[in-house]
C-alpha cells in the first residue's frame, strides 16, 4: 500500500517534486505547444516528463539547468511518442526550436516574454492593429471577417497580422534586452 | 546545439509570436496541474512511485 510505505524520504520527495511541477509546468507545457503538440498532447507529455523524472531520481539545480534538463526529457518525450507515426519533427528543426526557446523564453517558461507582450500590445501598434490581432486572437474570426470588420482586401489582412507580430516581436526583444 | 539559419530563426520566433498572442489574447493556458486530477499525488499513486521504487 502506498500509504504504508510512505516514509519522510519519500514525503520529501513528494514535497520537492510538487514543486519542482509547480515551477516548472507551464513552461514545459509551453515548450511543447511551441515544438508542435496541440494543447492535449502537451498536457500527456507534461504528465510524462515529470513522471520521467521521477523515475531518474532528478536532483534540483539552478532553475536554467532544470528548465533546459526539463525542456530535454519533454523532447525526447516528444520524439519519442511521434516515431509511432509519421511526420515526426526532424532533430534539426529540434534544435533550432530549442536555440530560439533558450534565447527568447529564458529561465521564467515564457512569463516575461508574456508580460512584455501585454505591455507591447498597448505600445507598440496602433488601436486599429490590435483592433485586428484581438479579433483573430481572441475571437478566432477569418481573415474574411477580419477583412470586412477593418475595410480591407483579404490579402491586406495577412500583411497586417505579420507586420503587426514582426513589430510585437521587435518591441519584445527591446523589452527583454534579448 | 547548432543554431537556427536566419530565415528558420525568423519563423520560429514568428511561431512563438503567435503562440504567445493565443495566450495573452485568446485565453489560451498551461494546464494546472497541482489544481486537477493529474496531481503529484496522482503521479505517485498511479504505481509509478512503487515502480522507481523497486528500481
Amino acid at each position: 500500500m502506498h500509504s504504508q510505505g510512505m516514509t519522510a524520504a519519500t514525503a520529501d520527495r513528494q514535497a520537492e517534486l510538487a514543486g519542482l511541477v509547480q515551477a516548472h509546468q507551464a513552461g514545459v507545457w509551453r515548450y511543447l505547444r511551441f515544438l508542435g503538440c496541440d494543447p492535449a498532447e502537451a498536457d500527456d507529455l507534461v504528465q510524462a516528463t515529470f513522471l520521467a523524472v521521477l523515475r531518474e531520481r532528478f536532483e534540483v539545480r539552478s532553475p536554467a539547468e532544470t528548465g533546459a534538463y526539463l525542456r530535454t526529457v519533454a523532447r525526447n518525450r516528444l520524439l519519442m511518442a511521434r516515431r509511432k507515426e509519421r511526420g515526426a519533427p526532424q532533430a534539426v528543426e529540434l534544435a533550432a526550436a530549442e536555440a530560439v526557446w533558450a534565447r527568447m523564453a529564458g529561465d521564467d517558461g515564457l512569463s516575461d516574454y508574456l508580460a512584455a507582450l501585454g505591455d507591447c500590445l498597448q505600445q507598440a501598434v496602433s488601436p486599429r492593429v490590435r483592433r485586428a490581432l484581438e479579433l483573430q486572437y481572441r475571437d478566432r474570426a477569418s481573415r474574411a471577417q477580419i477583412a470586412a470588420a477593418l475595410d480591407l482586401a483579404v490579402e491586406g489582412v495577412k500583411t497586417l497580422l505579420r507586420r503587426a507580430r514582426s513589430a510585437l516581436r521587435d518591441c519584445v526583444e527591446r523589452k527583454l534586452g534579448r | 546545439m547548432s543554431q537556427p539559419t536566419d530565415p528558420q530563426r525568423d519563423k520560429l520566433e514568428d511561431r512563438l509570436m503567435d503562440q504567445a498572442l493565443r495566450e495573452v489574447l485568446g485565453g489560451e493556458a498551461p494546464p494546472d496541474l497541482s489544481d486537477s486530477e493529474r496531481t503529484t499525488d496522482g503521479i505517485y499513486q498511479s504505481g509509478t512511485l512503487e515502480d522507481s521504487r523497486a528500481a
